[in-house]
C-alpha cells in the first residue's frame, strides 16, 4: 500500500515536471511569434515594442495555460500555429 | 493630503467587509438594515478614494489609490488580529 | 492521488516560487532599496553636506564646463547632472567599466567636494538589475520575473474562492503554519496590484533580452566580435575649442522640451545635448535638445512620438520611479518590503510543509541552507556594506573595491554558516544566530553614523534618520523573528 502510494506520487512529480518543461518549450515560441506578428504588422520599432508589451503579458499566462490541463497546452498549440500561420502570411 | 483621506476611505471599506463576514472575523451578525449599510459602504469608500485620488495626475493617483488599499488592508488585518489575541 | 486543477497549480505555485524566490528575494530586497539609491549615496558620502534646493549658480556651471572640456581633451567621454531635490549637487561623470565616478561641484561656488569613494546606492541598483553579472545577469533577473509571474497567475488561481473574504484575515493565534500562511496570503493579495505591476515592468525594461526581435535561430548562432570604437581619439582631436557657456542653452532647452527641467547634458566633440529629467513626469523619456558646439546654436529636439513610445514610457516611470514625491515614494518604498515579505514568508512555507516528510534530504538541507543566505545573509551583507563604508578610512584607496568584497565576503560565510549548521540537522541554530546579527548591526547603525559622522548628521537630519531608521526596523524584526523561534526545537 505504502509502496504503492510512493509510487504513485514520484510518477506524478515527474509527469507535472514533464509538464512544466513542456509547458514552457511551448509557450515561449507562441509569445515569440505573437511579438513578431505584432512588430510585422506595420514595422519598426514602435510596433515591435507593442508586439514585446503584449507578448511578455502573455508568456506567464500561457505557461499557466499549458501547464493546467491537455485541452489548455491543446489550446495554446492551435494559437501557436495560427500565429505562426499569420507571421508566414503577412511576411 | 490626498493620502490620508483615500486610506481612510479605505478602512472604512475594510471595516464595512469585516462586518459583513461576521464568522470569519469574529463580530455579532448584523441586522437587515446594518447589512445594507455595510454593502453600500464597502462599495462607496473605494469609489470616493479613487475620485478624490483621481484629482491628482493620473498615474500617481492609481499608485496612491492602490498604495492606500494595501497599507489600508494591513493596519485592519492586524487590528482585527490583535483583538482576537 | 486524484489530480485536481487546485492541486497542480498548488504544485506549480509551490516550485516556482521557491525556486524563483530565492532570488526573487535579493532582487526585491535590493530593489526596495533602490528606491531611496540617491539618498543612500548621500549618507554614504557625509562630506557632502549640500542641503537640497540649493540654487545652481553660473560660477558653479563654468567650474563644471571647464573641468569637461578638460576631460574632452584627454577623450574621457563626460555627462553633466545637473542638481535636483534628491541629489543637489553638479557632477561631472563618466563610466569607469563598473559605475559612474566623477567630480562633484558644490552648486553655490562651484568648489569641488572632496567626497571618498564609494559604490554607493546605485550597488544596490545595479545588483537589482544584473546582480553583479552584466548582461547574462539581467537575463536571469528577467527570467526569474517571469517565473515569478506564473507563480503570481497560479497563486491567484488556487486562492481565488477566498481571495476577497479572507482579504484582511490573519489568524496570529492558530497553529504555525497557519499563521504563515495567512501572513503570506494577506501580504500578497494586499500588494498584489504592485507586484504584478514592479514585475511586469520590471521584465518589460529588458524585454529585448527575453524575447529579442530576432529569428530564434539567430539566438543560437554564436555572436561577431564587435569592433573596436575609436571615438575616444577622435574626440580628442576634435574637442580642443572651449565650451559654450551653459546657462542661456540651458533656459533654451527648457522652452524646447515643453518647459520640462533639464536632467543631464552629454557631450559630443560635435555638439552636446541637454536631456529632459526624469523626475519631470510619468514618462521616463530622452527627450533632449542638441546645441552645436562651439558656437552653441540650438540645432533642434528630439522627442518620441506615438501612443506606443507612451506606452513604454509609462512602464519605464512606473518601474523607476524617479518621478515620484518624496511621499509616493516611501509608498513604493513599503510595498516593497511587503512584497519582500510575502516572498520570504512563500519560502518558510514551502520549507516548513515538507520538513516532517523530507527533512532528513539533502535536497532540503542545501534548501534550507540557501533560504536562510537569502533571508538573514543577504540583509547581514547589505548592513555590513554600510558599515564597511563608515569604517574604513575616507582617503583610502580601492575603498569601493573593498566595500563589495566585504558586501561578497559576508555573504559567503553566511552561506557556509546555513550550511554547516544545516548539515548537523540544526536549522535554528543558522537562524538565530544570524538574526541576531541584523539585530547587531541595524540597531548599531545609528550609534555608528553618529560617532563616525556628527557634521552630516547635523547637517542633513532627516536623510540620516531615514536612513538609520531603516536600520533599526531591520534590527527590530529580525529580534521579533528570533523571539518567535525560541520556543521552536525543530
Amino acid at each position: 500500500m505504502t509502496t504503492d502510494r510512493t509510487e504513485d506520487r514520484t510518477r506524478q512529480a515527474r509527469n507535472r515536471v514533464a509538464g512544466i518543461v513542456l509547458a514552457c518549450l511551448v509557450s515561449y515560441p507562441v509569445a515569440w511569434c505573437v511579438m513578431m506578428d505584432i512588430a510585422h504588422v506595420a514595422g519598426g520599432a514602435a510596433t515591435l515594442q507593442l508586439g514585446q508589451i503584449v507578448a511578455l503579458a502573455c508568456l506567464p499566462v500561457l505557461v499557466v495555460l499549458c501547464f493546467s490541463a491537455y485541452a489548455g497546452l491543446l489550446g495554446v498549440c492551435a494559437a501557436g500555429c495560427i500565429a505562426a500561420l499569420a507571421g508566414v502570411l503577412v511576411s | 493630503m490626498t493620502f490620508p483621506a483615500t486610506f481612510l476611505l479605505w478602512l472604512m471599506a475594510f471595516s464595512c467587509h469585516a462586518r459583513l463576514h461576521p464568522h470569519r472575523y469574529g463580530f455579532a451578525p448584523l441586522a437587515f438594515h446594518a447589512r445594507h449599510m455595510a454593502i453600500t459602504g464597502r462599495i462607496a469608500a473605494p469609489v470616493v478614494a479613487l475620485a478624490l485620488a483621481a484629482r491628482l495626475d493620473g498615474v500617481t493617483g492609481v499608485l496612491i489609490w492602490f498604495a492606500s488599499l494595501s497599507i489600508a488592508g494591513l493596519c485592519m488585518a492586524l487590528w482585527l488580529a490583535s483583538r482576537h489575541h | 492521488m486524484r489530480e485536481t486543477l487546485r492541486t497542480r497549480l498548488g504544485w506549480l505555485h509551490g516550485w516556482a516560487g521557491f525556486v524563483a524566490g530565492l532570488l526573487a528575494a535579493c532582487i526585491f530586497m535590493t530593489g526596495t532599496l533602490s528606491v531611496f539609491d540617491t539618498e543612500i549615496t548621500r549618507w554614504m558620502q557625509p562630506e557632502n553636506r549640500v542641503p537640497a534646493k540649493t540654487a545652481l549658480t553660473d560660477t558653479a556651471l563654468d567650474a563644471a564646463s571647464s573641468l569637461i572640456h578638460e576631460q574632452q581633451l584627454h577623450g574621457v567621454p563626460v555627462f553633466l547632472a545637473l542638481p535636483s531635490v534628491r541629489s543637489p549637487t553638479l557632477d561631472v561623470l563618466h563610466y569607469d567599466g563598473r559605475q559612474f565616478v566623477g567630480t562633484r561641484f558644490d552648486p553655490r561656488t562651484g568648489m569641488p567636494i572632496p567626497v571618498r569613494a564609494t559604490m554607493g546606492g546605485t550597488f544596490f541598483f545595479s545588483f537589482h538589475y544584473t546582480l553583479l553579472e552584466g548582461v547574462t545577469g539581467t537575463r536571469i533577473v528577467n527570467i526569474i520575473g517571469v517565473a515569478l509571474l506564473v507563480a503570481i497567475i497560479s497563486g491567484t488561481v488556487i486562492h481565488i474562492r477566498a481571495l476577497v473574504p479572507d482579504i484582511v484575515r490573519l489568524r496570529l493565534s492558530a497553529a504555525r503554519l497557519r499563521g504563515w500562511l495567512d501572513a503570506h496570503l494577506l501580504a500578497g493579495v494586499l500588494v498584489l496590484p504592485f507586484t504584478v505591476m514592479i514585475v511586469y515592468t520590471g521584465v518589460l525594461v529588458n524585454a529585448g533580452l527575453i524575447l529579442p526581435a530576432t529569428s530564434l535561430a539567430h539566438l543560437l548562432a554564436p555572436e561577431k566580435p564587435g569592433t573596436p570604437a575609436t571615438s575616444g581619439t577622435k574626440a580628442a582631436t576634435a574637442a580642443r575649442r572651449p565650451l559654450p557657456p551653459l546657462a542661456p542653452l540651458l533656459a533654451i532647452a527648457r522652452c524646447s522640451l515643453q518647459g520640462r527641467d533639464a536632467g543631464f547634458i552629454l557631450f559630443s566633440p560635435d555638439h552636446l545635448s541637454i536631456y529632459a529629467s526624469d523626475a519631470s513626469g510619468p514618462f521616463l523619456t530622452r527627450d533632449h535638445a542638441d546645441f552645436s558646439l562651439p558656437d552653441g546654436r540650438l540645432l533642434g529636439a528630439t522627442t518620441t512620438p506615438g501612443p506606443v513610445a507612451h506606452a513604454m514610457q509609462v512602464m519605464h516611470g512606473l518601474h523607476y520611479a524617479r518621478f515620484a514625491p518624496l511621499g509616493l515614494r516611501w509608498l513604493y518604498f513599503v510595498s516593497g518590503l511587503c512584497a519582500t515579505a510575502t516572498i520570504a514568508s512563500g519560502l518558510v512555507l514551502f520549507l516548513m510543509k515538507r520538513r516532517s516528510r523530507s527533512g532528513h534530504r539533502i535536497g532540503f538541507r542545501v534548501g534550507e541552507s540557501l533560504t536562510i543566505a537569502t533571508l538573514t545573509g543577504l540583509p547581514i551583507s547589505i548592513l555590513a556594506f554600510l558599515w564597511c563604508n563608515h569604517l574604513l578610512p575616507a582617503s583610502m584607496a580601492g575603498r569601493e573595491r573593498l566595500e563589495t568584497g566585504c558586501f561578497l565576503g559576508i555573504w559567503i560565510l553566511c552561506t557556509g554558516h546555513a550550511g554547516l549548521q544545516s548539515s548537523r540537522l540544526h536549522m535554528n541554530a543558522a537562524w538565530r544566530p544570524q538574526l541576531r546579527l541584523i539585530g547587531l548591526l541595524g540597531g548599531g547603525l545609528p550609534v555608528l553614523d553618529v560617532l563616525t559622522c556628527p557634521r552630516a548628521v547635523y547637517a542633513l537630519p532627516a536623510l540620516h534618520t531615514a536612513l538609520d531608521g531603516m536600520g533599526l526596523l531591520a534590527a527590530a524584526t529580525a529580534l521579533y523573528v528570533r523571539h518567535r523561534l525560541g520556543s521552536d526545537r525543530t
